[in-house]
């Protein structure tokens, strides 16, 4: 290289100069963009993760199963604990066998008084979880469903258990869901039994917040979380976990969905509820419920 | 020379990447108490710091917007703060070309804290949903202390040039 102290002052130099000026301002003027109209560079953010993700997906797979090997290992490390604790869980999960049967037989006893139903598709999709938000600023995965299997924006995502998060972009074949943990989430939510309404709010915590909780006195730790289903996008009913109070007696949630251990993600399926305002969707024998609703419904007595 | 510059450029992108997809692979989905430090900039920073023409400010751009989309962070402030901190540190190049390891250590320490503290300045002044503070303060040391790991990935980048760079931990310039 010809370049010395002094040389460093040419038409090249200056050429960098303008270069990087230029970029700087264009980078400067996506992200005001970025926070003037969200949606559409959400929806091009989308787009590129689309277009990367999938196709280096076979690239992810080792590093996945590195980080896999590294957690099962920890894992074995505390087998013993673990193996004493499974053994009461066992038993009082038998206690709850036995109830759930009764309540099945209750609930088949009650949709035959009824003659309810059920909606014959599908109630959720599920997907695999294809990537992470790569920082530990923003709580995100991405799924390997899309617009494609009919995922819409603002339904809700379960592990199977508990709620994990929302839709926040649906690509094609790729949706990202935002996790209840990330500092963007609120979800309005019921505090059960004592039903006061409040917003949990994420902060980056495993312990999402309590936000806006009325009637904070009838509610201890301990008590469920349950969606409220306001704002007619996320079903009503789905578990999110239980109150804990942190050291300053701030009201959080303990999330009963395994963070931990995230890689299939259950999309609920939200009819929309339009529908059963047209009168023709009351005519008829069939009466179409929300799913949803009805079977927590039961599992709520 | 150029194609030499042009293969240092190739495995620059290509170590990058690699990290990308190590950072974006899906693990414990946790909120965690340490976030990832960000190896990405140190990386750069110490390629900079060794050999400044391998990485032209449109590749740096062009690598951190990427990953300003696929990590979910506000579209465009980082990369525009990295593309200050990298001009910044071109040139300084030829204050540090010849000083030891220790020297460039601090110098990108301050490079880095300053970055990350723009950055959260920023992030406060546009009212965007941010976590606390000394979770930064924690991106701020942790990023730091990876700067010797990323020194050491950045020989892949740039060969080891005992005329030139501050290839060994102390002593004077050569």
């Amino acid at each position: 290289m010809a370049r010395n102290n002094n040389g460093d002052v040419s038409s090249t130099g200056r050429f960098r100069f303008v270069a990087a000026t230029l970029l700087f301002i264009f980078c400067m003027l996506i992200f005001l963009f970025w926070r003037l109209d969200n949606v559409r560079v959400e929806a091009v953010r989308l787009v590129v993760i689309e277009k990367f993700v999938p196709n280096f997906n076979f690239l992810l797979a080792p590093f996945t199963m590195l980080q896999n090997i590294a957690l099962d290992f920890r894992s074995y490390s505390n087998i013993l604990e673990l193996n004493r604790e499974l053994n009461q869980e066992i038993q009082q999960l038998k206690y709850w066998k036995e109830q759930a049967i009764q309540w099945e037989a209750k609930y088949a006893k009650l949709l035959d008084l009824n003659n309810v139903k059920l909606d014959p598709k599908l109630l959720f999709i599920s997907g695999v979880i294809l990537a992470d938000s790569g920082s530990g600023f923003r709580q995100n995965v991405l799924i390997n469903i899309g617009s494609e299997d009919g995922v819409r924006v603002g339904w809700a995502a379960t592990d199977g258990l508990g709620v994990v998060g929302r839709i926040t972009g649906v690509g094609r074949s790729t949706a990202l869901v935002m996790l209840l943990t990330d500092t963007a989430s609120k979800v309005a939510i019921r505090v059960q039994p004592s039903g006061a309404r409040a917003v949990i709010q994420g902060d980056n915590t495993k312990f999402p917040v309590l936000e806006l909780l009325e009637k904070s006195k009838n509610v201890s730790a301990g008590d469920r979380v349950v969606t409220s289903g306001d704002g007619k996008v996320f079903p009503k009913g789905l578990l999110i976990g239980r109150v804990v109070e942190d050291s300053m007696g701030r009201k959080r949630v303990n999330l009963s969905a395994n963070y931990s251990k995230l890689a299939f993600l259950r999309v609920m399926r939200m009819n929309e509820i339009e529908h059963v305002n047209e009168s023709e969707a009351l005519v008829g024998d069939e009466i179409v419920d929300t799913n949803v609703s009805t079977n927590q419904g039961i599992a709520n007595e | 020379m150029s194609n030499a510059l042009w293969f240092q450029r190739t495995v620059y992108s290509v170590i990058s990447l690699l990290f990308i997809l190590w950072l974006i692979s899906p693990q414990n989905s946790l909120p965690q108490a340490i976030p990832a430090p960000e190896f990405l900039l140190c990386l750069t920073l110490a390629v900079i710091l060794r050999k400044p023409e391998v990485l032209p400010v449109i590749l740096i751009a062009i690598i951190f917007l990427f990953c300003d989309f696929l990590f979910n962070r506000p579209v465009g402030l980082w990369s525009g703060i990295v593309i200050i901190l990298t001009e910044f540190t071109k040139t300084q190049y030829w204050r540090y070309k010849g000083s030891n390891f220790v020297t460039t250590w601090l110098f990108s320490s301050f490079v880095i804290a300053f970055g990350i503290g723009t950055y959260i300045l920023i992030l406060i002044l546009f009212m965007v949903p941010h976590t606390n503070l000394s979770q930064y303060l924690v991106w701020v040391l942790i990023t730091i202390f990876s700067y010797p790991i990323m020194f050491c990935v950045s020989f892949l980048v740039v060969r080891s040039d005992k005329k030139n760079y501050q290839d060994r931990i102390l002593g004077g310039r050569a």
